[in-house]
Order: C-alpha cells, then sequence, then structure tokens
C-alpha cells in the first residue's frame, strides 16, 4: 500500500511539475523557442529587468493586491463580527448568501458585471475618461471578490470565541468596541490574516476579473501576460514566472524549516519567522520603490502628461525585447528635452480591427494614439470617432511619408491619418512539411488542401477569414450582397475539419515551433517569423488570384486628452531613427522614404525581404487595386452587412462536430452520480421505514419494554 | 478459567521514550479486569496493542494461544470502546450499531434482530432513527457499547470510557457495564486512571507505572496487600513510613516497636511499612504507642481527617471523634493493621502528608488533560 | 442594553452590507437590465430568445466541465487521502508543493502545458528525436482532450485542498473505530471516510466545476480556437460589444450555476455547506 501510494504521488506530482520545470528550463534558453533547448543563456532575465512594462505592471499587481487585501480584511473582518451578532436567522443567511456570491459566480460573470456596472457609473457622473476611475474600479472590483474569503476564513473563528470573552471584557470595564479591539481581535487575528493572505493571492492572481475592468493605464502582470501569450511567450516571462516560483518556494521552504525546529527553542523559531517576514517585507518594498525609481516618475506628479497609445499586438518597438530600441522610452526622454516635461506611455495592444472599433466606440477609455488598417480608420471617420487635424501642417515629418501614401482612399484629404507600415497578405508555408508540387499552383487552396488536414491555420477575426475563401474563389471581399457571403460561409465550414486552429497572434508561436504547416498571415510577421533563431525553414507566397492589401496608419481618436502630445508622438514616429527601430522590428513595409532609403535597414533586413517587401508592392496605392497579383483593399462594410458576417462567423464558430466520445463519457458520469445519490436516498429511506415498522411493533408489545426496565435497572 | 489472551514481554517505545517495558500479563476468559495507573503509565497502549491499533516494538500477543502480533484489528476478535466513542457521524443510532455486522455481510434480517437485541440491552430502543450528534453523552456511550458488543466479539476493550461523563451518570454506568459483563459473560479489559472505580468494578486489578506493571491482583489483595510504596499510594489513604524489620513480626517505626503479622525479612532489612489512616486508633495521650501534636482538621462527613505530627512525619488519621487542632493526642495501631513492604525505587517518594494535598487527584487531573 | 448591542452589529456589518449592495447586487441588477434590453437601452427579449442558437456551446462548456471534474476528483480524491495519511511534516512538505504550481500565473502555466503538448513541442521533439520521426507522434493542442488536460491540471489544487482538509479534520478514532469493527482498509475507505469527507468532495467539485465552466483561456490555447465554450463566446462578445448578448449568457451561466450549488449542497449533509 505504502509503495503503490507512493508512486502514486509521484506520478501525480511529475504530471503538476513537469510544465513547471520546462518553463525553469527555457527561461534560461539561450533562443526564443520554447520547444527546443539551445544552450544556456540568461539573456531573458537581461530582458526581463530592462522591460519597464513588466515592472510597472509588477508594481501595480502589488500595490493593487496589498490594497485590496487590507480593505477586503478590514471590511471582512468587522462585518463577521456584525453578521456574528445579528440575531434575526433571515437576515443573516440574506447577508451571507450575498456575500458568497462573487465566490460562487464564475468570474467571467463577476466580471461582466462589474465592467458594466462602472459603465454606468460613468454614464450617471459623466465621467468622461475610464482612466480617471479605472483604479478605484480596479480596487473595488478586486475587494469585492476577496471579501468573501475573508469572511469565510474570519466568521468560524467568531463562532468558535462566541460571547464569553467580550463579556468578561465589558465585565471589567471595557466599552463594547474597546472589548472587540482588545479582546477580541487578538484571538481572531491568526484568522484575520490568514484571510488577508489569502486575499492578497487572489488579488495577485486574478485575470479574468481584471482583464474586464482594467484601464490602460492600471495593467497588472496576469493582463500583460494575457497580452504576451495572445502572439509568442517570450521567455522572458518565463524568467518572470521562474523568480516568482523559486521566492516563493524559498519563503515556503525557510517557514517549513522554521517549524520543523520547534523543540530547537523558541528564540530560534522566532528569529526565523522574523527573518523571514523581514525578508518578505523587505523584497516587496525594494520591488515596489525600484520600480518606481526606474519609471522615474512619481504618480501623483501633476505635471506629467500621459499619453494612452493603442496598438496592434507586437507592432512596435516597445523595448520587451533587448534587440531592439523602445521607441517609446525616446520619445519619453525626446519630449522632456523639447519640453521640460515629462511624459508617459501608456501602451496597450488589441488583436483585430473590430476589438479596437468595439474598445472605442463602447468603452469610454480615452485613447491619444490608435494604428487602425484603411478600412477601419474608414469607418472611424463615419462614426465620427477620428480627430481631423492638418496633417501636413501638424506633423513637420510628414514630408518624409511616400507621396503614394497620401491621399489614399480613405482619408482623401489627408486629415485624418498618418500611413505607420503597409503590406500585404500571403501565405506562410514550412518548406520541410509542404510539397513543392502543392505550391506550384501559388493558390489559396491549399488552405483546403486535405493532405495537410490537422496542421492549417486559419485566422481567428471574420474579415481576414472570410477574405481567404473570397479571394480564393473570386469573390468580390467588400461584396453587399448576402449570398456571396453566404457561399463563403460554406466554404469556411468545409475548411474547419481539416484546420489545427483559428488563430490570430499565436500563428508566430504554431509556425516557429513546426506545429503547424500552413497558415495565412501577413508579410511582415512572416519576416519575423522567418529570422527567429530554431524557427524551421519557412517559405512566403502572394497567392495569384489575389490578395489583400491594406495600410496601417496612426490616428488620432477624438476622446484624446493630448492631442497636441499625441501629435508630437506621430511627428516622432517619422522621424528617422524612430521609424527605422520600428521598421527592423515589425518586419513590415515602412511608407517612410528616410527607412526604405537606410542602409542600415537595407542591411539588417536583406535582400530577400525587401524585395518581398517592396518590389512585389504596387507604386500607387490608390491605383494600385488590381494590378499587381490583383491586389485589392478591405472597405467599410455596410451596418447590414457587417451583422451579416458577424452572425455567420459566430454561426461557424458555434457549429461543432463534437466527438461522440464526449457525449458518452459525460452523460456516464453524470448518469452514475445521480444513479449512485438515488440509490443511497433509496437504501437509507427503506432501512429508516424498516425502524419505524419496528417501533410500533414495540409499542404494541409493552410487556418487552417492561422486561427492558428490568434489566437496565437491576 | 483458561487464559484468552497473553502477553509476553510486550515493549513499545515512541521516539526512544520506552513507555511499556517488557510487560507479562494474561488475561482469562471471562473476566473483567481492569488496567489502572496514573497518566503515561502504558495502560492505553497495552490496550492498544491488544486492539490491534499499535504494534509492539518487542513480544509477543497470544488469543486462544494462536500468536496475534501483526494481526490487524478488523481481523480480531476483539472490540473497543473508544474514549471519545468514535460513533460514525454519518450513520444514524441504527446503522451505527449494524455496522460491523453489514461488514460481516449478515442478512438483513439477523442484523435486524442483532441491532434490537442490543439496542434492548442499552435501553434505546426507538432511537434508531436518531442522529448520533443529537444523543447525549451517556446514550452516545451506550452506543458505543451496543456498536461493540453486536457482533459478539470475545474480550471488549473499554479506553475510559467513562471519562467523559459526570459522577452521578458515571456510577449508573458502572453498575450497568458491570451488569452487561456479567449477562453476556465476556471478557472485558478496562483501562481507567480511577482507583475507585477500578476496585468496584473489576476481577483483577493491574496497576501500572512507567510502562512496568506493579501488582496483579484482586480489588482486596490490591488495597491490603500492596506490593511496594507506589501501589500502596496510589490506591486508597497511606501513611508510608521507614521502618526496620526487628524479627518476624516485629518492626521498628517511628521509634517505637510494633508487632505486627507479616514475616520473611532478613532480620534489620529497612522496609516500607503501610498504615492505612482508618486503621489509626486515637487515644488518650498516655495510652498511646504514638504520640503527636494535632496540625489540622477536616470534616469529611462520615469522619474526620487528622493531620498529626509525629517526630517531624505528617500522618494522617481517620477519626470519628472530633479533636482540637495542637492537641497533643496518643495514636495505637493494632498488629494487622500494619502492613510491610519490601524497599522499592517508589520509596520515601510517597505516603507523608505534610503537603497536605491530594495526590491522587492531581494525577487524575493530569491524566484528564493530557488525553483531551 | 439589547438595542445597544443590535446598534454595534449593525454599524460594524454596515460598511460590509453597503459594500455589498452597491458592488455586488447593484451590478447583478445592471447585468439583468442589460439581459433584457437592446443595445439602444429598450426592453426586448431578443437576447434571451437567441440564446437557443447557444445551446450546443453550453452543451459542450457543461460536458467538459463535468468530465474535468470527475477526473480531478478521481485524481484528487486518492491524492488528499494519501497525503492526510503521512507523517505530518510530509503532509505539509506535499501541500505546499501542491500549492505551489498556483503561484505561477494560471496563463503562464497553460501557455507552458501548451508549450509542451503541441505538435513541434517539447514532447514531440523529445519523442521524434527518440524513434527518429519527423512526423509529430501525439496531436493532443486543439482536441477538447487536451482543454480537459488543461482543466484538470489548472485546478486539481483546487479538488484536492478542501478534501484533504475534510479528511484530516477526522478524528482518527474513527479509522480506529472502522477497523475494530471490522473493516479493511479499502471498506474504511469506502464506509467511513468517503461519507464522512462528503463536504469536502462537494465544496472541491464546486471548485472546480465552476472555473471549469466558465473558462476561455484554456479552451483558447489548447482547444486551438476550432471550437468554443461558452467562456469563449462571452469573452468575444464583450471583445466585440455584443454586450447585450453577453449579459444574457452570463445571466443564465449564474443561474444554473447557483442552482447546481443549491442542489449539490442538499446533498451534503446539513454541516456541508461550503468548505474552502
Amino acid at each position: 500500500m505504502k509503495y503503490t501510494s507512493r508512486i502514486y504521488l509521484g506520478i501525480v506530482f511529475a504530471i503538476l511539475y513537469i510544465p513547471i520545470l520546462t518553463l525553469i528550463l527555457f527561461s534560461f534558453n539561450a533562443s526564443e523557442s520554447t520547444a527546443v533547448f539551445t544552450g544556456f543563456s540568461l539573456k531573458w532575465y537581461r530582458d526581463l529587468f530592462a522591460n519597464p512594462d513588466a515592472f510597472t505592471a509588477l508594481r501595480n499587481t502589488l500595490v493593487l493586491a496589498i490594497l485590496s487585501a487590507l480593505l477586503a480584511t478590514v471590511i471582512g473582518t468587522l462585518a463577521a463580527e456584525g453578521i456574528y451578532k445579528i440575531r434575526n436567522k433571515y437576515i443573516k443567511t440574506a447577508i451571507t448568501s450575498v456575500t458568497n456570491v462573487p465566490m460562487m459566480n464564475p468570474d467571467i460573470v463577476t466580471g461582466m458585471s462589474m465592467m458594466l456596472f462602472f459603465a454606468a457609473v460613468m454614464a450617471i457622473f459623466k465621467i468622461a475618461d475610464y482612466n480617471e476611475i479605472g483604479f478605484a474600479a480596479m480596487l473595488i472590483a478586486h475587494t469585492t471578490f476577496c471579501l468573501p474569503y475573508v469572511i469565510l476564513s474570519v466568521l468560524p473563528r467568531i463562532n468558535e470565541l462566541g460571547d464569553s470573552l467580550s463579556e468578561a471584557a465589558q465585565d471589567l470595564g471595557c466599552t463594547p468596541l474597546s472589548a472587540f479591539l482588545r479582546v477580541k481581535l487578538p484571538n481572531i487575528l491568526p484568522s484575520v490574516l490568514s484571510g488577508a493572505v489569502m486575499a492578497f493571492t487572489l488579488s495577485l492572481d486574478d485575470f479574468v476579473i481584471s482583464y474586464f475592468i482594467a484601464p490602460p493605464n492600471f495593467q497588472t502582470l496576469p493582463l500583460l501576460i494575457y497580452s504576451m501569450t495572445k502572439k509568442k511567450v517570450k521567455p522572458d516571462m518565463y524568467a518572470l514566472s521562474t523568480i516568482i516560483v523559486v521566492t516563493i518556494f524559498i519563503l515556503l521552504l525557510i517557514s517549513n524549516l522554521k517549524s520543523d525546529k520547534k523543540d530547537a527553542g523558541r528564540k530560534k523559531k522566532r528569529i526565523a519567522a522574523i527573518a523571514t517576514a523581514a525578508v518578505a517585507v523587505i523584497a516587496v518594498v525594494a520591488i515596489i520603490f525600484a520600480s518606481f525609481a526606474g519609471s522615474g516618475i512619481v504618480a501623483s506628479n501633476s505635471d506629467t502628461v500621459t499619453l494612452n497609445v493603442y496598438n496592434w499586438g507586437e507592432y512596435m518597438a516597445d523595448g520587451s525585447d533587448s534587440e531592439y530600441g523602445n521607441v517609446n522610452a525616446m520619445f519619453e526622454e525626446y519630449y522632456y528635452e523639447k519640453y521640460g516635461k515629462r511624459i508617459v506611455i501608456n501602451y496597450s495592444t488589441y488583436a483585430t480591427n473590430e476589438d479596437l472599433f468595439s474598445k472605442l466606440n463602447n468603452s469610454a477609455v480615452s485613447y491619444d494614439i490608435v494604428i487602425p488598417s484603411d478600412y477601419m480608420i474608414e469607418k472611424l471617420i463615419e462614426e465620427d470617432l477620428l480627430l481631423s487635424f492638418d496633417v501636413e501642417a501638424d506633423i513637420p515629418n510628414y514630408v518624409n511619408i511616400d507621396d503614394a501614401f497620401k491621399n489614399t482612399y480613405y482619408d482623401k484629404d489627408n486629415v485624418y491619418s498618418v500611413p505607420y507600415t503597409y503590406g500585404m497578405m500571403g501565405i506562410i508555408y514550412n518548406k520541410e512539411m509542404v510539397d513543392e508540387t502543392d505550391l506550384e499552383e501559388l493558390s489559396w487552396g491549399i488552405l483546403w488542401n486535405e493532405k495537410y488536414a490537422g496542421k492549417i491555420l486559419q485566422f481567428n477575426n471574420p474579415r481576414d477569414a472570410f477574405a481567404t475563401a473570397m479571394y480564393w474563389k473570386g469573390l468580390d471581399v467588400n461584396s453587399t450582397d448576402p449570398e456571396v457571403w453566404d457561399e463563403a460561409l460554406s466554404l469556411l465550414v468545409d475548411q474547419k475539419p481539416l484546420l489545427q486552429g483559428y488563430v490570430n497572434d499565436e500563428i508566430f508561436d504554431k509556425m516557429t515551433s513546426g506545429s503547424a504547416a500552413i497558415a495565412p498571415y501577413f508579410v511582415g510577421d512572416y519576416i519575423t517569423m522567418a529570422e527567429t533563431e530554431g524557427a524551421p525553414d519557412l517559405g512566403f507566397y502572394y497567392p495569384k488570384e489575389g490578395v489583400n492589401y491594406f495600410i496601417d496608419a496612426m490616428c488620432i481618436p477624438k476622446s484624446s486628452k493630448n492631442p497636441e502630445a499625441a501629435k508630437e508622438y506621430i511627428n516622432f514616429m517619422l522621424s528617422e531613427a524612430a521609424a527605422v527601430e520600428n521598421a527592423m522590428y515589425i518586419g513590415y513595409a515602412s511608407p517612410n522614404k528616410l527607412v526604405s532609403e537606410n542602409e542600415d535597414y537595407i542591411d539588417y533586413m536583406g535582400e530577400f525581404a525587401i524585395d518581398l517587401l517592396y518590389d512585389t508592392m504596387p507604386d500607387d496605392v490608390n491605383k494600385a487595386y488590381n494590378e499587381v497579383y490583383g491586389t485589392t483593399c478591405y472597405k467599410n462594410f455596410t451596418p447590414d452587412i457587417q451583422t451579416r458576417v458577424n452572425t455567420l462567423w459566430e454561426n461557424l464558430k458555434i457549429t461543432d462536430s463534437t466527438e461522440i466520445w464526449i457525449h458518452i463519457v459525460s452523460v456516464l458520469i453524470v448518469v452514475s452520480v445521480a444513479g449512485l445519490a438515488i440509490y443511497k436516498t433509496y437504501i437509507e429511506k427503506k432501512r429508516s421505514r424498516d425502524y419505524r415498522m419496528r417501533d410500533k411493533e414495540k409499542k404494541n408489545a409493552k410487556s418487552t419494554v417492561a422486561s427492558d426496565k428490568a434489566l437496565n435497572n437491576p | 478459567m483458561a487464559k484468552l489472551i497473553e502477553l509476553k514481554g510486550i515493549t513499545k517505545s515512541y521516539d526512544g521514550e520506552c513507555v511499556l517495558n517488557s510487560i507479562d500479563l494474561y488475561i482469562r476468559d471471562g473476566e473483567f479486569i481492569t488496567l489502572l495507573g496514573p497518566s503515561g503509565c502504558g495502560k492505553t497502549t497495552t490496550l492498544r496493542i491488544i486492539g490491534g491499533f499499535e504494534t509492539a516494538d518487542e513480544g509477543q500477543l497470544y488469543f486462544d494461544g494462536a500468536e496475534i502480533s501483526d494481526m490487524p484489528p478488523y481481523k480480531r476478535q476483539v472490540n473497543t470502546v473508544f474514549q471519545k466513542y468514535a460513533l460514525f457521524p454519518h450513520l444514524n443510532v441504527y446503522e451505527n450499531i449494524a455496522f460491523p455486522l453489514r461488514m460481516k455481510k449478515i442478512p438483513e434480517e439477523d442484523i435486524k434482530k442483532r441491532v434490537g437485541d442490543m439496542l434492548k440491552m442499552v435501553a434505546l430502543l426507538g432511537f434508531e432513527n436518531k442522529s448520533v450528534s443529537t444523543l447525549s453523552g451517556g446514550q452516545q456511550q451506550r452506543v458505543a457499547i451496543a456498536r461493540a458488543l453486536v457482533s459478539h466479539p470475545k474480550v471488549l476493550l473499554l479506553d475510559e470510557p467513562l471519562g467523559a461523563l459526570d459522577l452521578k451518570l458515571r456510577k449508573d454506568m458502572q453498575n450497568e457495564l458491570k451488569t452487561i459483563q456479567k449477562a453476556i459473560g465476556i471478557t472485558f479489559v478496562y483501562v481507567t486512571h480511577d482507583q475507585e472505580e477500578a476496585l468496584s468494578m473489576s476481577d483483577t486489578v493491574v496497576v501500572m507505572a512507567d510502562g512496568e506493571i506493579q501488582q496483579i491482583g484482586t480489588p482486596t489483595d490490591i488495597y491490603n496487600e500492596p506490593k511496594n510504596a507506589f501501589v500502596a499510594d496510589f490506591i486508597g489513604e497511606s501513611n508510608i513510613i521507614d521502618g526496620i524489620m526487628l524479627q518476624d513480626k516485629k518492626v521498628r517505626f517511628a521509634g517505637h516497636t510494633f508487632d505486627c503479622v507479616d514475616g520473611g525479612f532478613e532480620k534489620n532489612e529497612a522496609v516500607d511499612v503501610v498504615v492505612r489512616p482508618e486503621d489509626v486508633d486515637v487515644v488518650d495521650i498516655e495510652k498511646g504507642m504514638l504520640t503527636g501534636q494535632v496540625t489540622s482538621v477536616t470534616f469529611k462527613g462520615v469522619h474526620y481527617e487528622i493531620i498529626v505530627d509525629i517526630k517531624g512525619f505528617k500522618w494522617m488519621i481517620q477519626s470519628t471523634d472530633y479533636v482540637a487542632p495542637d492537641a497533643n493526642i496518643g495514636l495505637y495501631i493494632e498488629p494487622d493493621a500494619i502492613h510491610i513492604m519490601k524497599k522499592s525505587k517508589y520509596s520515601g517518594k510517597f505516603g507523608d502528608y505534610s503537603s497536605f494535598s491530594d495526590e491522587i487527584d492531581l494525577l487524575s487531573d493530569a491524566d484528564s488533560a493530557e488525553e483531551f | 442594553m439589547k438595542n445597544k448591542k443590535s446598534l454595534m452589529s449593525s454599524i460594524m456589518a454596515a460598511p460590509h452590507i453597503f459594500w455589498a449592495v452597491l458592488f455586488i447586487v447593484l451590478p447583478l441588477i445592471i447585468v439583468v437590465f442589460y439581459a433584457f434590453t437592446d443595445a439602444n437601452g429598450n426592453f426586448s427579449f431578443s437576447n434571451i430568445a437567441s440564446l437557443g442558437d447557444y445551446a450546443p456551446i453550453f452543451g459542450l462548456s457543461l460536458e467538459l466541465a463535468v468530465i474535468a471534474t470527475a477526473i480531478c476528483l478521481l485524481i484528487g480524491y486518492p491524492l488528499a487521502y494519501i497525503i492526510s495519511k503521512a507523517s505530518p511534516k510530509s503532509q505539509k512538505f506535499f501541500m505546499m508543493l501542491l500549492m505551489l504550481p498556483m503561484w505561477t500565473n494560471l496563463l503562464i502555466r497553460t501557455y507552458s502545458i501548451m508549450a509542451i503538448l503541441d505538435d513541434g513541442g517539447f514532447l514531440n521533439s523529445i519523442f521524434g528525436a527518440v524513434f527518429n520521426v519527423d512526423e509529430p507522434l501525439f496531436h493532443i493542442v486543439g482536441t477538447k482532450g487536451a482543454v480537459i488536460f488543461g482543466m484538470v491540471y489548472d485546478f486539481l489544487p483546487y479538488m484536492v485542498l478542501p478534501i484533504y482538509t475534510c479528511i484530516s479534520k477526522i478524528d482518527k478514532h474513527m479509522w480506529e473505530a472502522a477497523s475494530d469493527l471490522g473493516c479493511t482498509p479499502i471498506q474504511t475507505l469506502i464506509k467511513v471516510i468517503l461519507p464522512l469527507s462528503m463536504s469536502g468532495i462537494i465544496s472541491g467539485v464546486t471548485m472546480v466545476l465552476v472555473p471549469s465552466i466558465s473558462t476561455f483561456y484554456i479552451s483558447q490555447k489548447l482547444g486551438g480556437g476550432t471550437f468554443e465554450v461558452i467562456g469563449d463566446t462571452i469573452e468575444r462578445q464583450f471583445v466585440t460589444g455584443a454586450l447585450n448578448v453577453g449579459a444574457a449568457i452570463s445571466l443564465i451561466m449564474m443561474i444554473l450555476i447557483l442552482i447546481s450549488i443549491t442542489v449539490m449542497n442538499k446533498f451534503s449533509d446539513e454541516d456541508g455547506g461550503i468548505i474552502v
């Protein structure tokens, strides 16, 4: 028995720890890969410490966790005492059930309800910018979901303690309040502390609720991780996790050792406990202060200007990769030198144009810079969400932009947007996994090739996913005919069983690790992937049936608080230094003449990439449609078509051929649990009925009772 | 009566601390045997070894002639009534009692009958459907006894079963247990630290201390003929005085030579002399074999408890006559009231009432403090 | 005196009651409001009516969550049992080992499972090297099995913790009594320990089932996006701004979960409840 137990424990813990150990292992990997270990390196730790975002997020997370744990502990402890004192049973039940709601409710529902609540608050109090109440919202939400855990930890102890202590204290001259503070509180302190620790932990680890309500200027670590894991997790996140796990492990080990040596004397124990606490506190304080110092600002400084930049993931050299510079930091420095004022960039990311639209349209968050694509700019202008300004006059560096990218179809008068990058969509394939004969056609059809079933990826957004099917079959990607869209849907439905998955930025990981063979994506991203260390040999082509051609441009939303600083930012991004840095990092073609003529850049990208990016591209954007590869731009949908496409996309996602075993197993589980419960209830009922019959028999036979008595009282 | 259980050289230690030191003991079929001793004397460990919850480090345990040292509890024909009853809270009274029968896959009809018989025996008919947590301490106790007896074990082990009950209930349950034992005629092995309980219920008392058996005997033997100072002190009240055996039936202590009934010692051997307080008569000072000054008098209802200082040694005397404190009195002791014991490691530790307090009460307090 | 006492108590509980009404009850009322209005704020049943379309997703989420919970229970119960029988020192150590992964963010853990199990991941590259094959041997990520594995992996400690707490609270005499009354160790487990730890099982099941039903990260990463669970649907509606339908789905999910928790608590005895 003991032996099998040990083996069992071993297996479970091994499975539990393999992912964590791999994570630790790959945090020391020399390359970016999370699948192949290429050599030992501390690169990712250096990257981590150089990444200001990670530190800000860590500081935010700790500050939030400490404050919400404190608040929840104070309110919760008072509440526990109050609930204990309430005599009315119904009121008591009502309060405790309401309290437990955030604990029972799925996080996603709590998050949703909180988000809607704060939206209502903003509407009622006419608060224009969510950033203003964002931190308070986070604090309230975290405190709310921590509260039930504190109460649950404290209430049983208060019940156990009863009234006698505080009564004794009052007898000896305490007021009820001082009786609580001086007598009761010290006695319930351990459970108060464990409630506080629990609250701290929960807040620290929360992702779902924060995901729904976090403002752009207050990102926590889990949110940062989420936005990073959307694309490819760089091992610097592994490094961070390794540091956290190892720290916790050491702290736990110390506290364990401490209690093991109980016999070695109380003094030693106390010293160890104090030392542990001190180390923990110092570590926390040091991290907070270091990060304050690191970011070079104090949050309350009123002279500080904040600029909220909302961009695609991995679409700006933001310092997350030590190989490239940090253009945001460069801008912060430049701005300080020029105006003598500090500016802080809040950088956050989105995955699709539609996500950006809903964020700008629905949420009250104010952004200063967004970088949507052409058709989305058209839509945003239509919805009156963009600020109009004299681009040529306000942005001196606008002269650096190639004329081909001016007066575009979506912004004919150059009053809303400044081109940032441009590019085309195409097919990325793994040269080792795909047969050359299948490539000869240069067609979108390869995405429907059954030979590669389970190795094909598709876009996880309706616009691009539908486009792949429509280009393939020569349909108009801007069609206003619903039937055209139905036809495209049927193609996607056919394709679904062949897919490994619908992905957005996850494609980086899937292609560079060799998990998938074929994927439609953008040329710039292909270049990034092909350059990734340890990646398999990847190829790319523009399908001959036509591809999407896009321009992403910097715009200022109407809700911007700092349009002047935003213009300064746009202007800075067009300067040679920043633009080159960005172009190298992103890998997309740049409309900036200073970039395409920059020698370093040309060297860095290499002939193949330059050729792919620039030479196969049309010279004149507005005349370009259908000239080279028959490229077409997306155009804004009519509302009807937009609704139609969304519905069709949803249908595509919902249709699912669930494997039959899922049904069988789950039904089996439910049936057997229900069966067991019913059987048990039945047996119990039957048996208790039997005794009751015995009772009656017994009552009839009084003589037996008399003899019982004789036996029991001799 | 035949030997049913036999312990041979049972030794047990925890973390290097010896709690049982080579215990030899046999238990006869059908007897009510009590393991008596202060907390930490090893009585509960002995019981747990018989029950199978602990295994001895050394030594053998025999049941009906067969060795069962390593047999798990569920295979032994021995059942236990636990100190805090250990009733199963998820089962009602009926199901608790029926539990061992269900384990043996006894037909439902027989179970019904046997559980009914047991309920009748412990006077709990009508309680079948009650949850055990709603029962009083005494009722829980009865359920525990019924549950332990329902599968007809050959031996019932009881680990301080009355410890949690109040005094009145305790007396009732003592009688009841004894009645049950007589009625079903199986062996009861009873563990207690209460000497009165042990003396009133048992056929045989085993006095234990420091992991060793001090004395085995009938209650009267144990009381009248304690083997050493520990037993003399633990069972009832005793004045234990250093004495010298001058010759057979002549002993000298407290500065006086007494006639006694014991013999078989060497000439001038140092011995412990036990005189029970109720065996000392208060007489006029000039008639007394010993004289001393009364230091305190306490009224105890039936008698007065008088502490007398005789040459620096405080004696306890129980007398129905009142004596004034500070009075000088004479004491008279009959020869058969003097019990002579050989010196042991316990000599000199007990039997002086100079710091007048009830050691037994102290011990029992310590005992219960440890157990809970 | 009596008045004073109740005054004191209401003052102490007041901040919490205020908080709970404002930040728990009110947001839920707003969810209900959203669920019954259209995008323009007019009263409408269309969101509720459209829920029928999501029935397959509800079904799938429930099925995956039920299977994951059952596996968690099957793995977690013996684990809790074995740990609770170990020496106090080892108990502490094992519980520490069990809780430690919880300190790694769930997202990172899930991601690292994906990195291991992916077709081009660690597992396949190791086995590929050992058996010298180029094709991935195991296709795991993108299947429902992978999602179930992710749920089990991420939520197993939630199952073990309450069961362990419950078992270790059982009086040691219960084990001895059962053995004394004729139970083999296995019978002791089934007849005595299992029923006595029922409240732990119920709270463990709740603590695994609820996050499993509503997760969206695990299914996104390990499911490959080819199928949706209800959490994905809500998240997608949140991102695309279809808040009214999202609120309706949330409302239904909340009601279903609260009902099932109530039913489960009925089955655990009166002393059951939720133990965390």
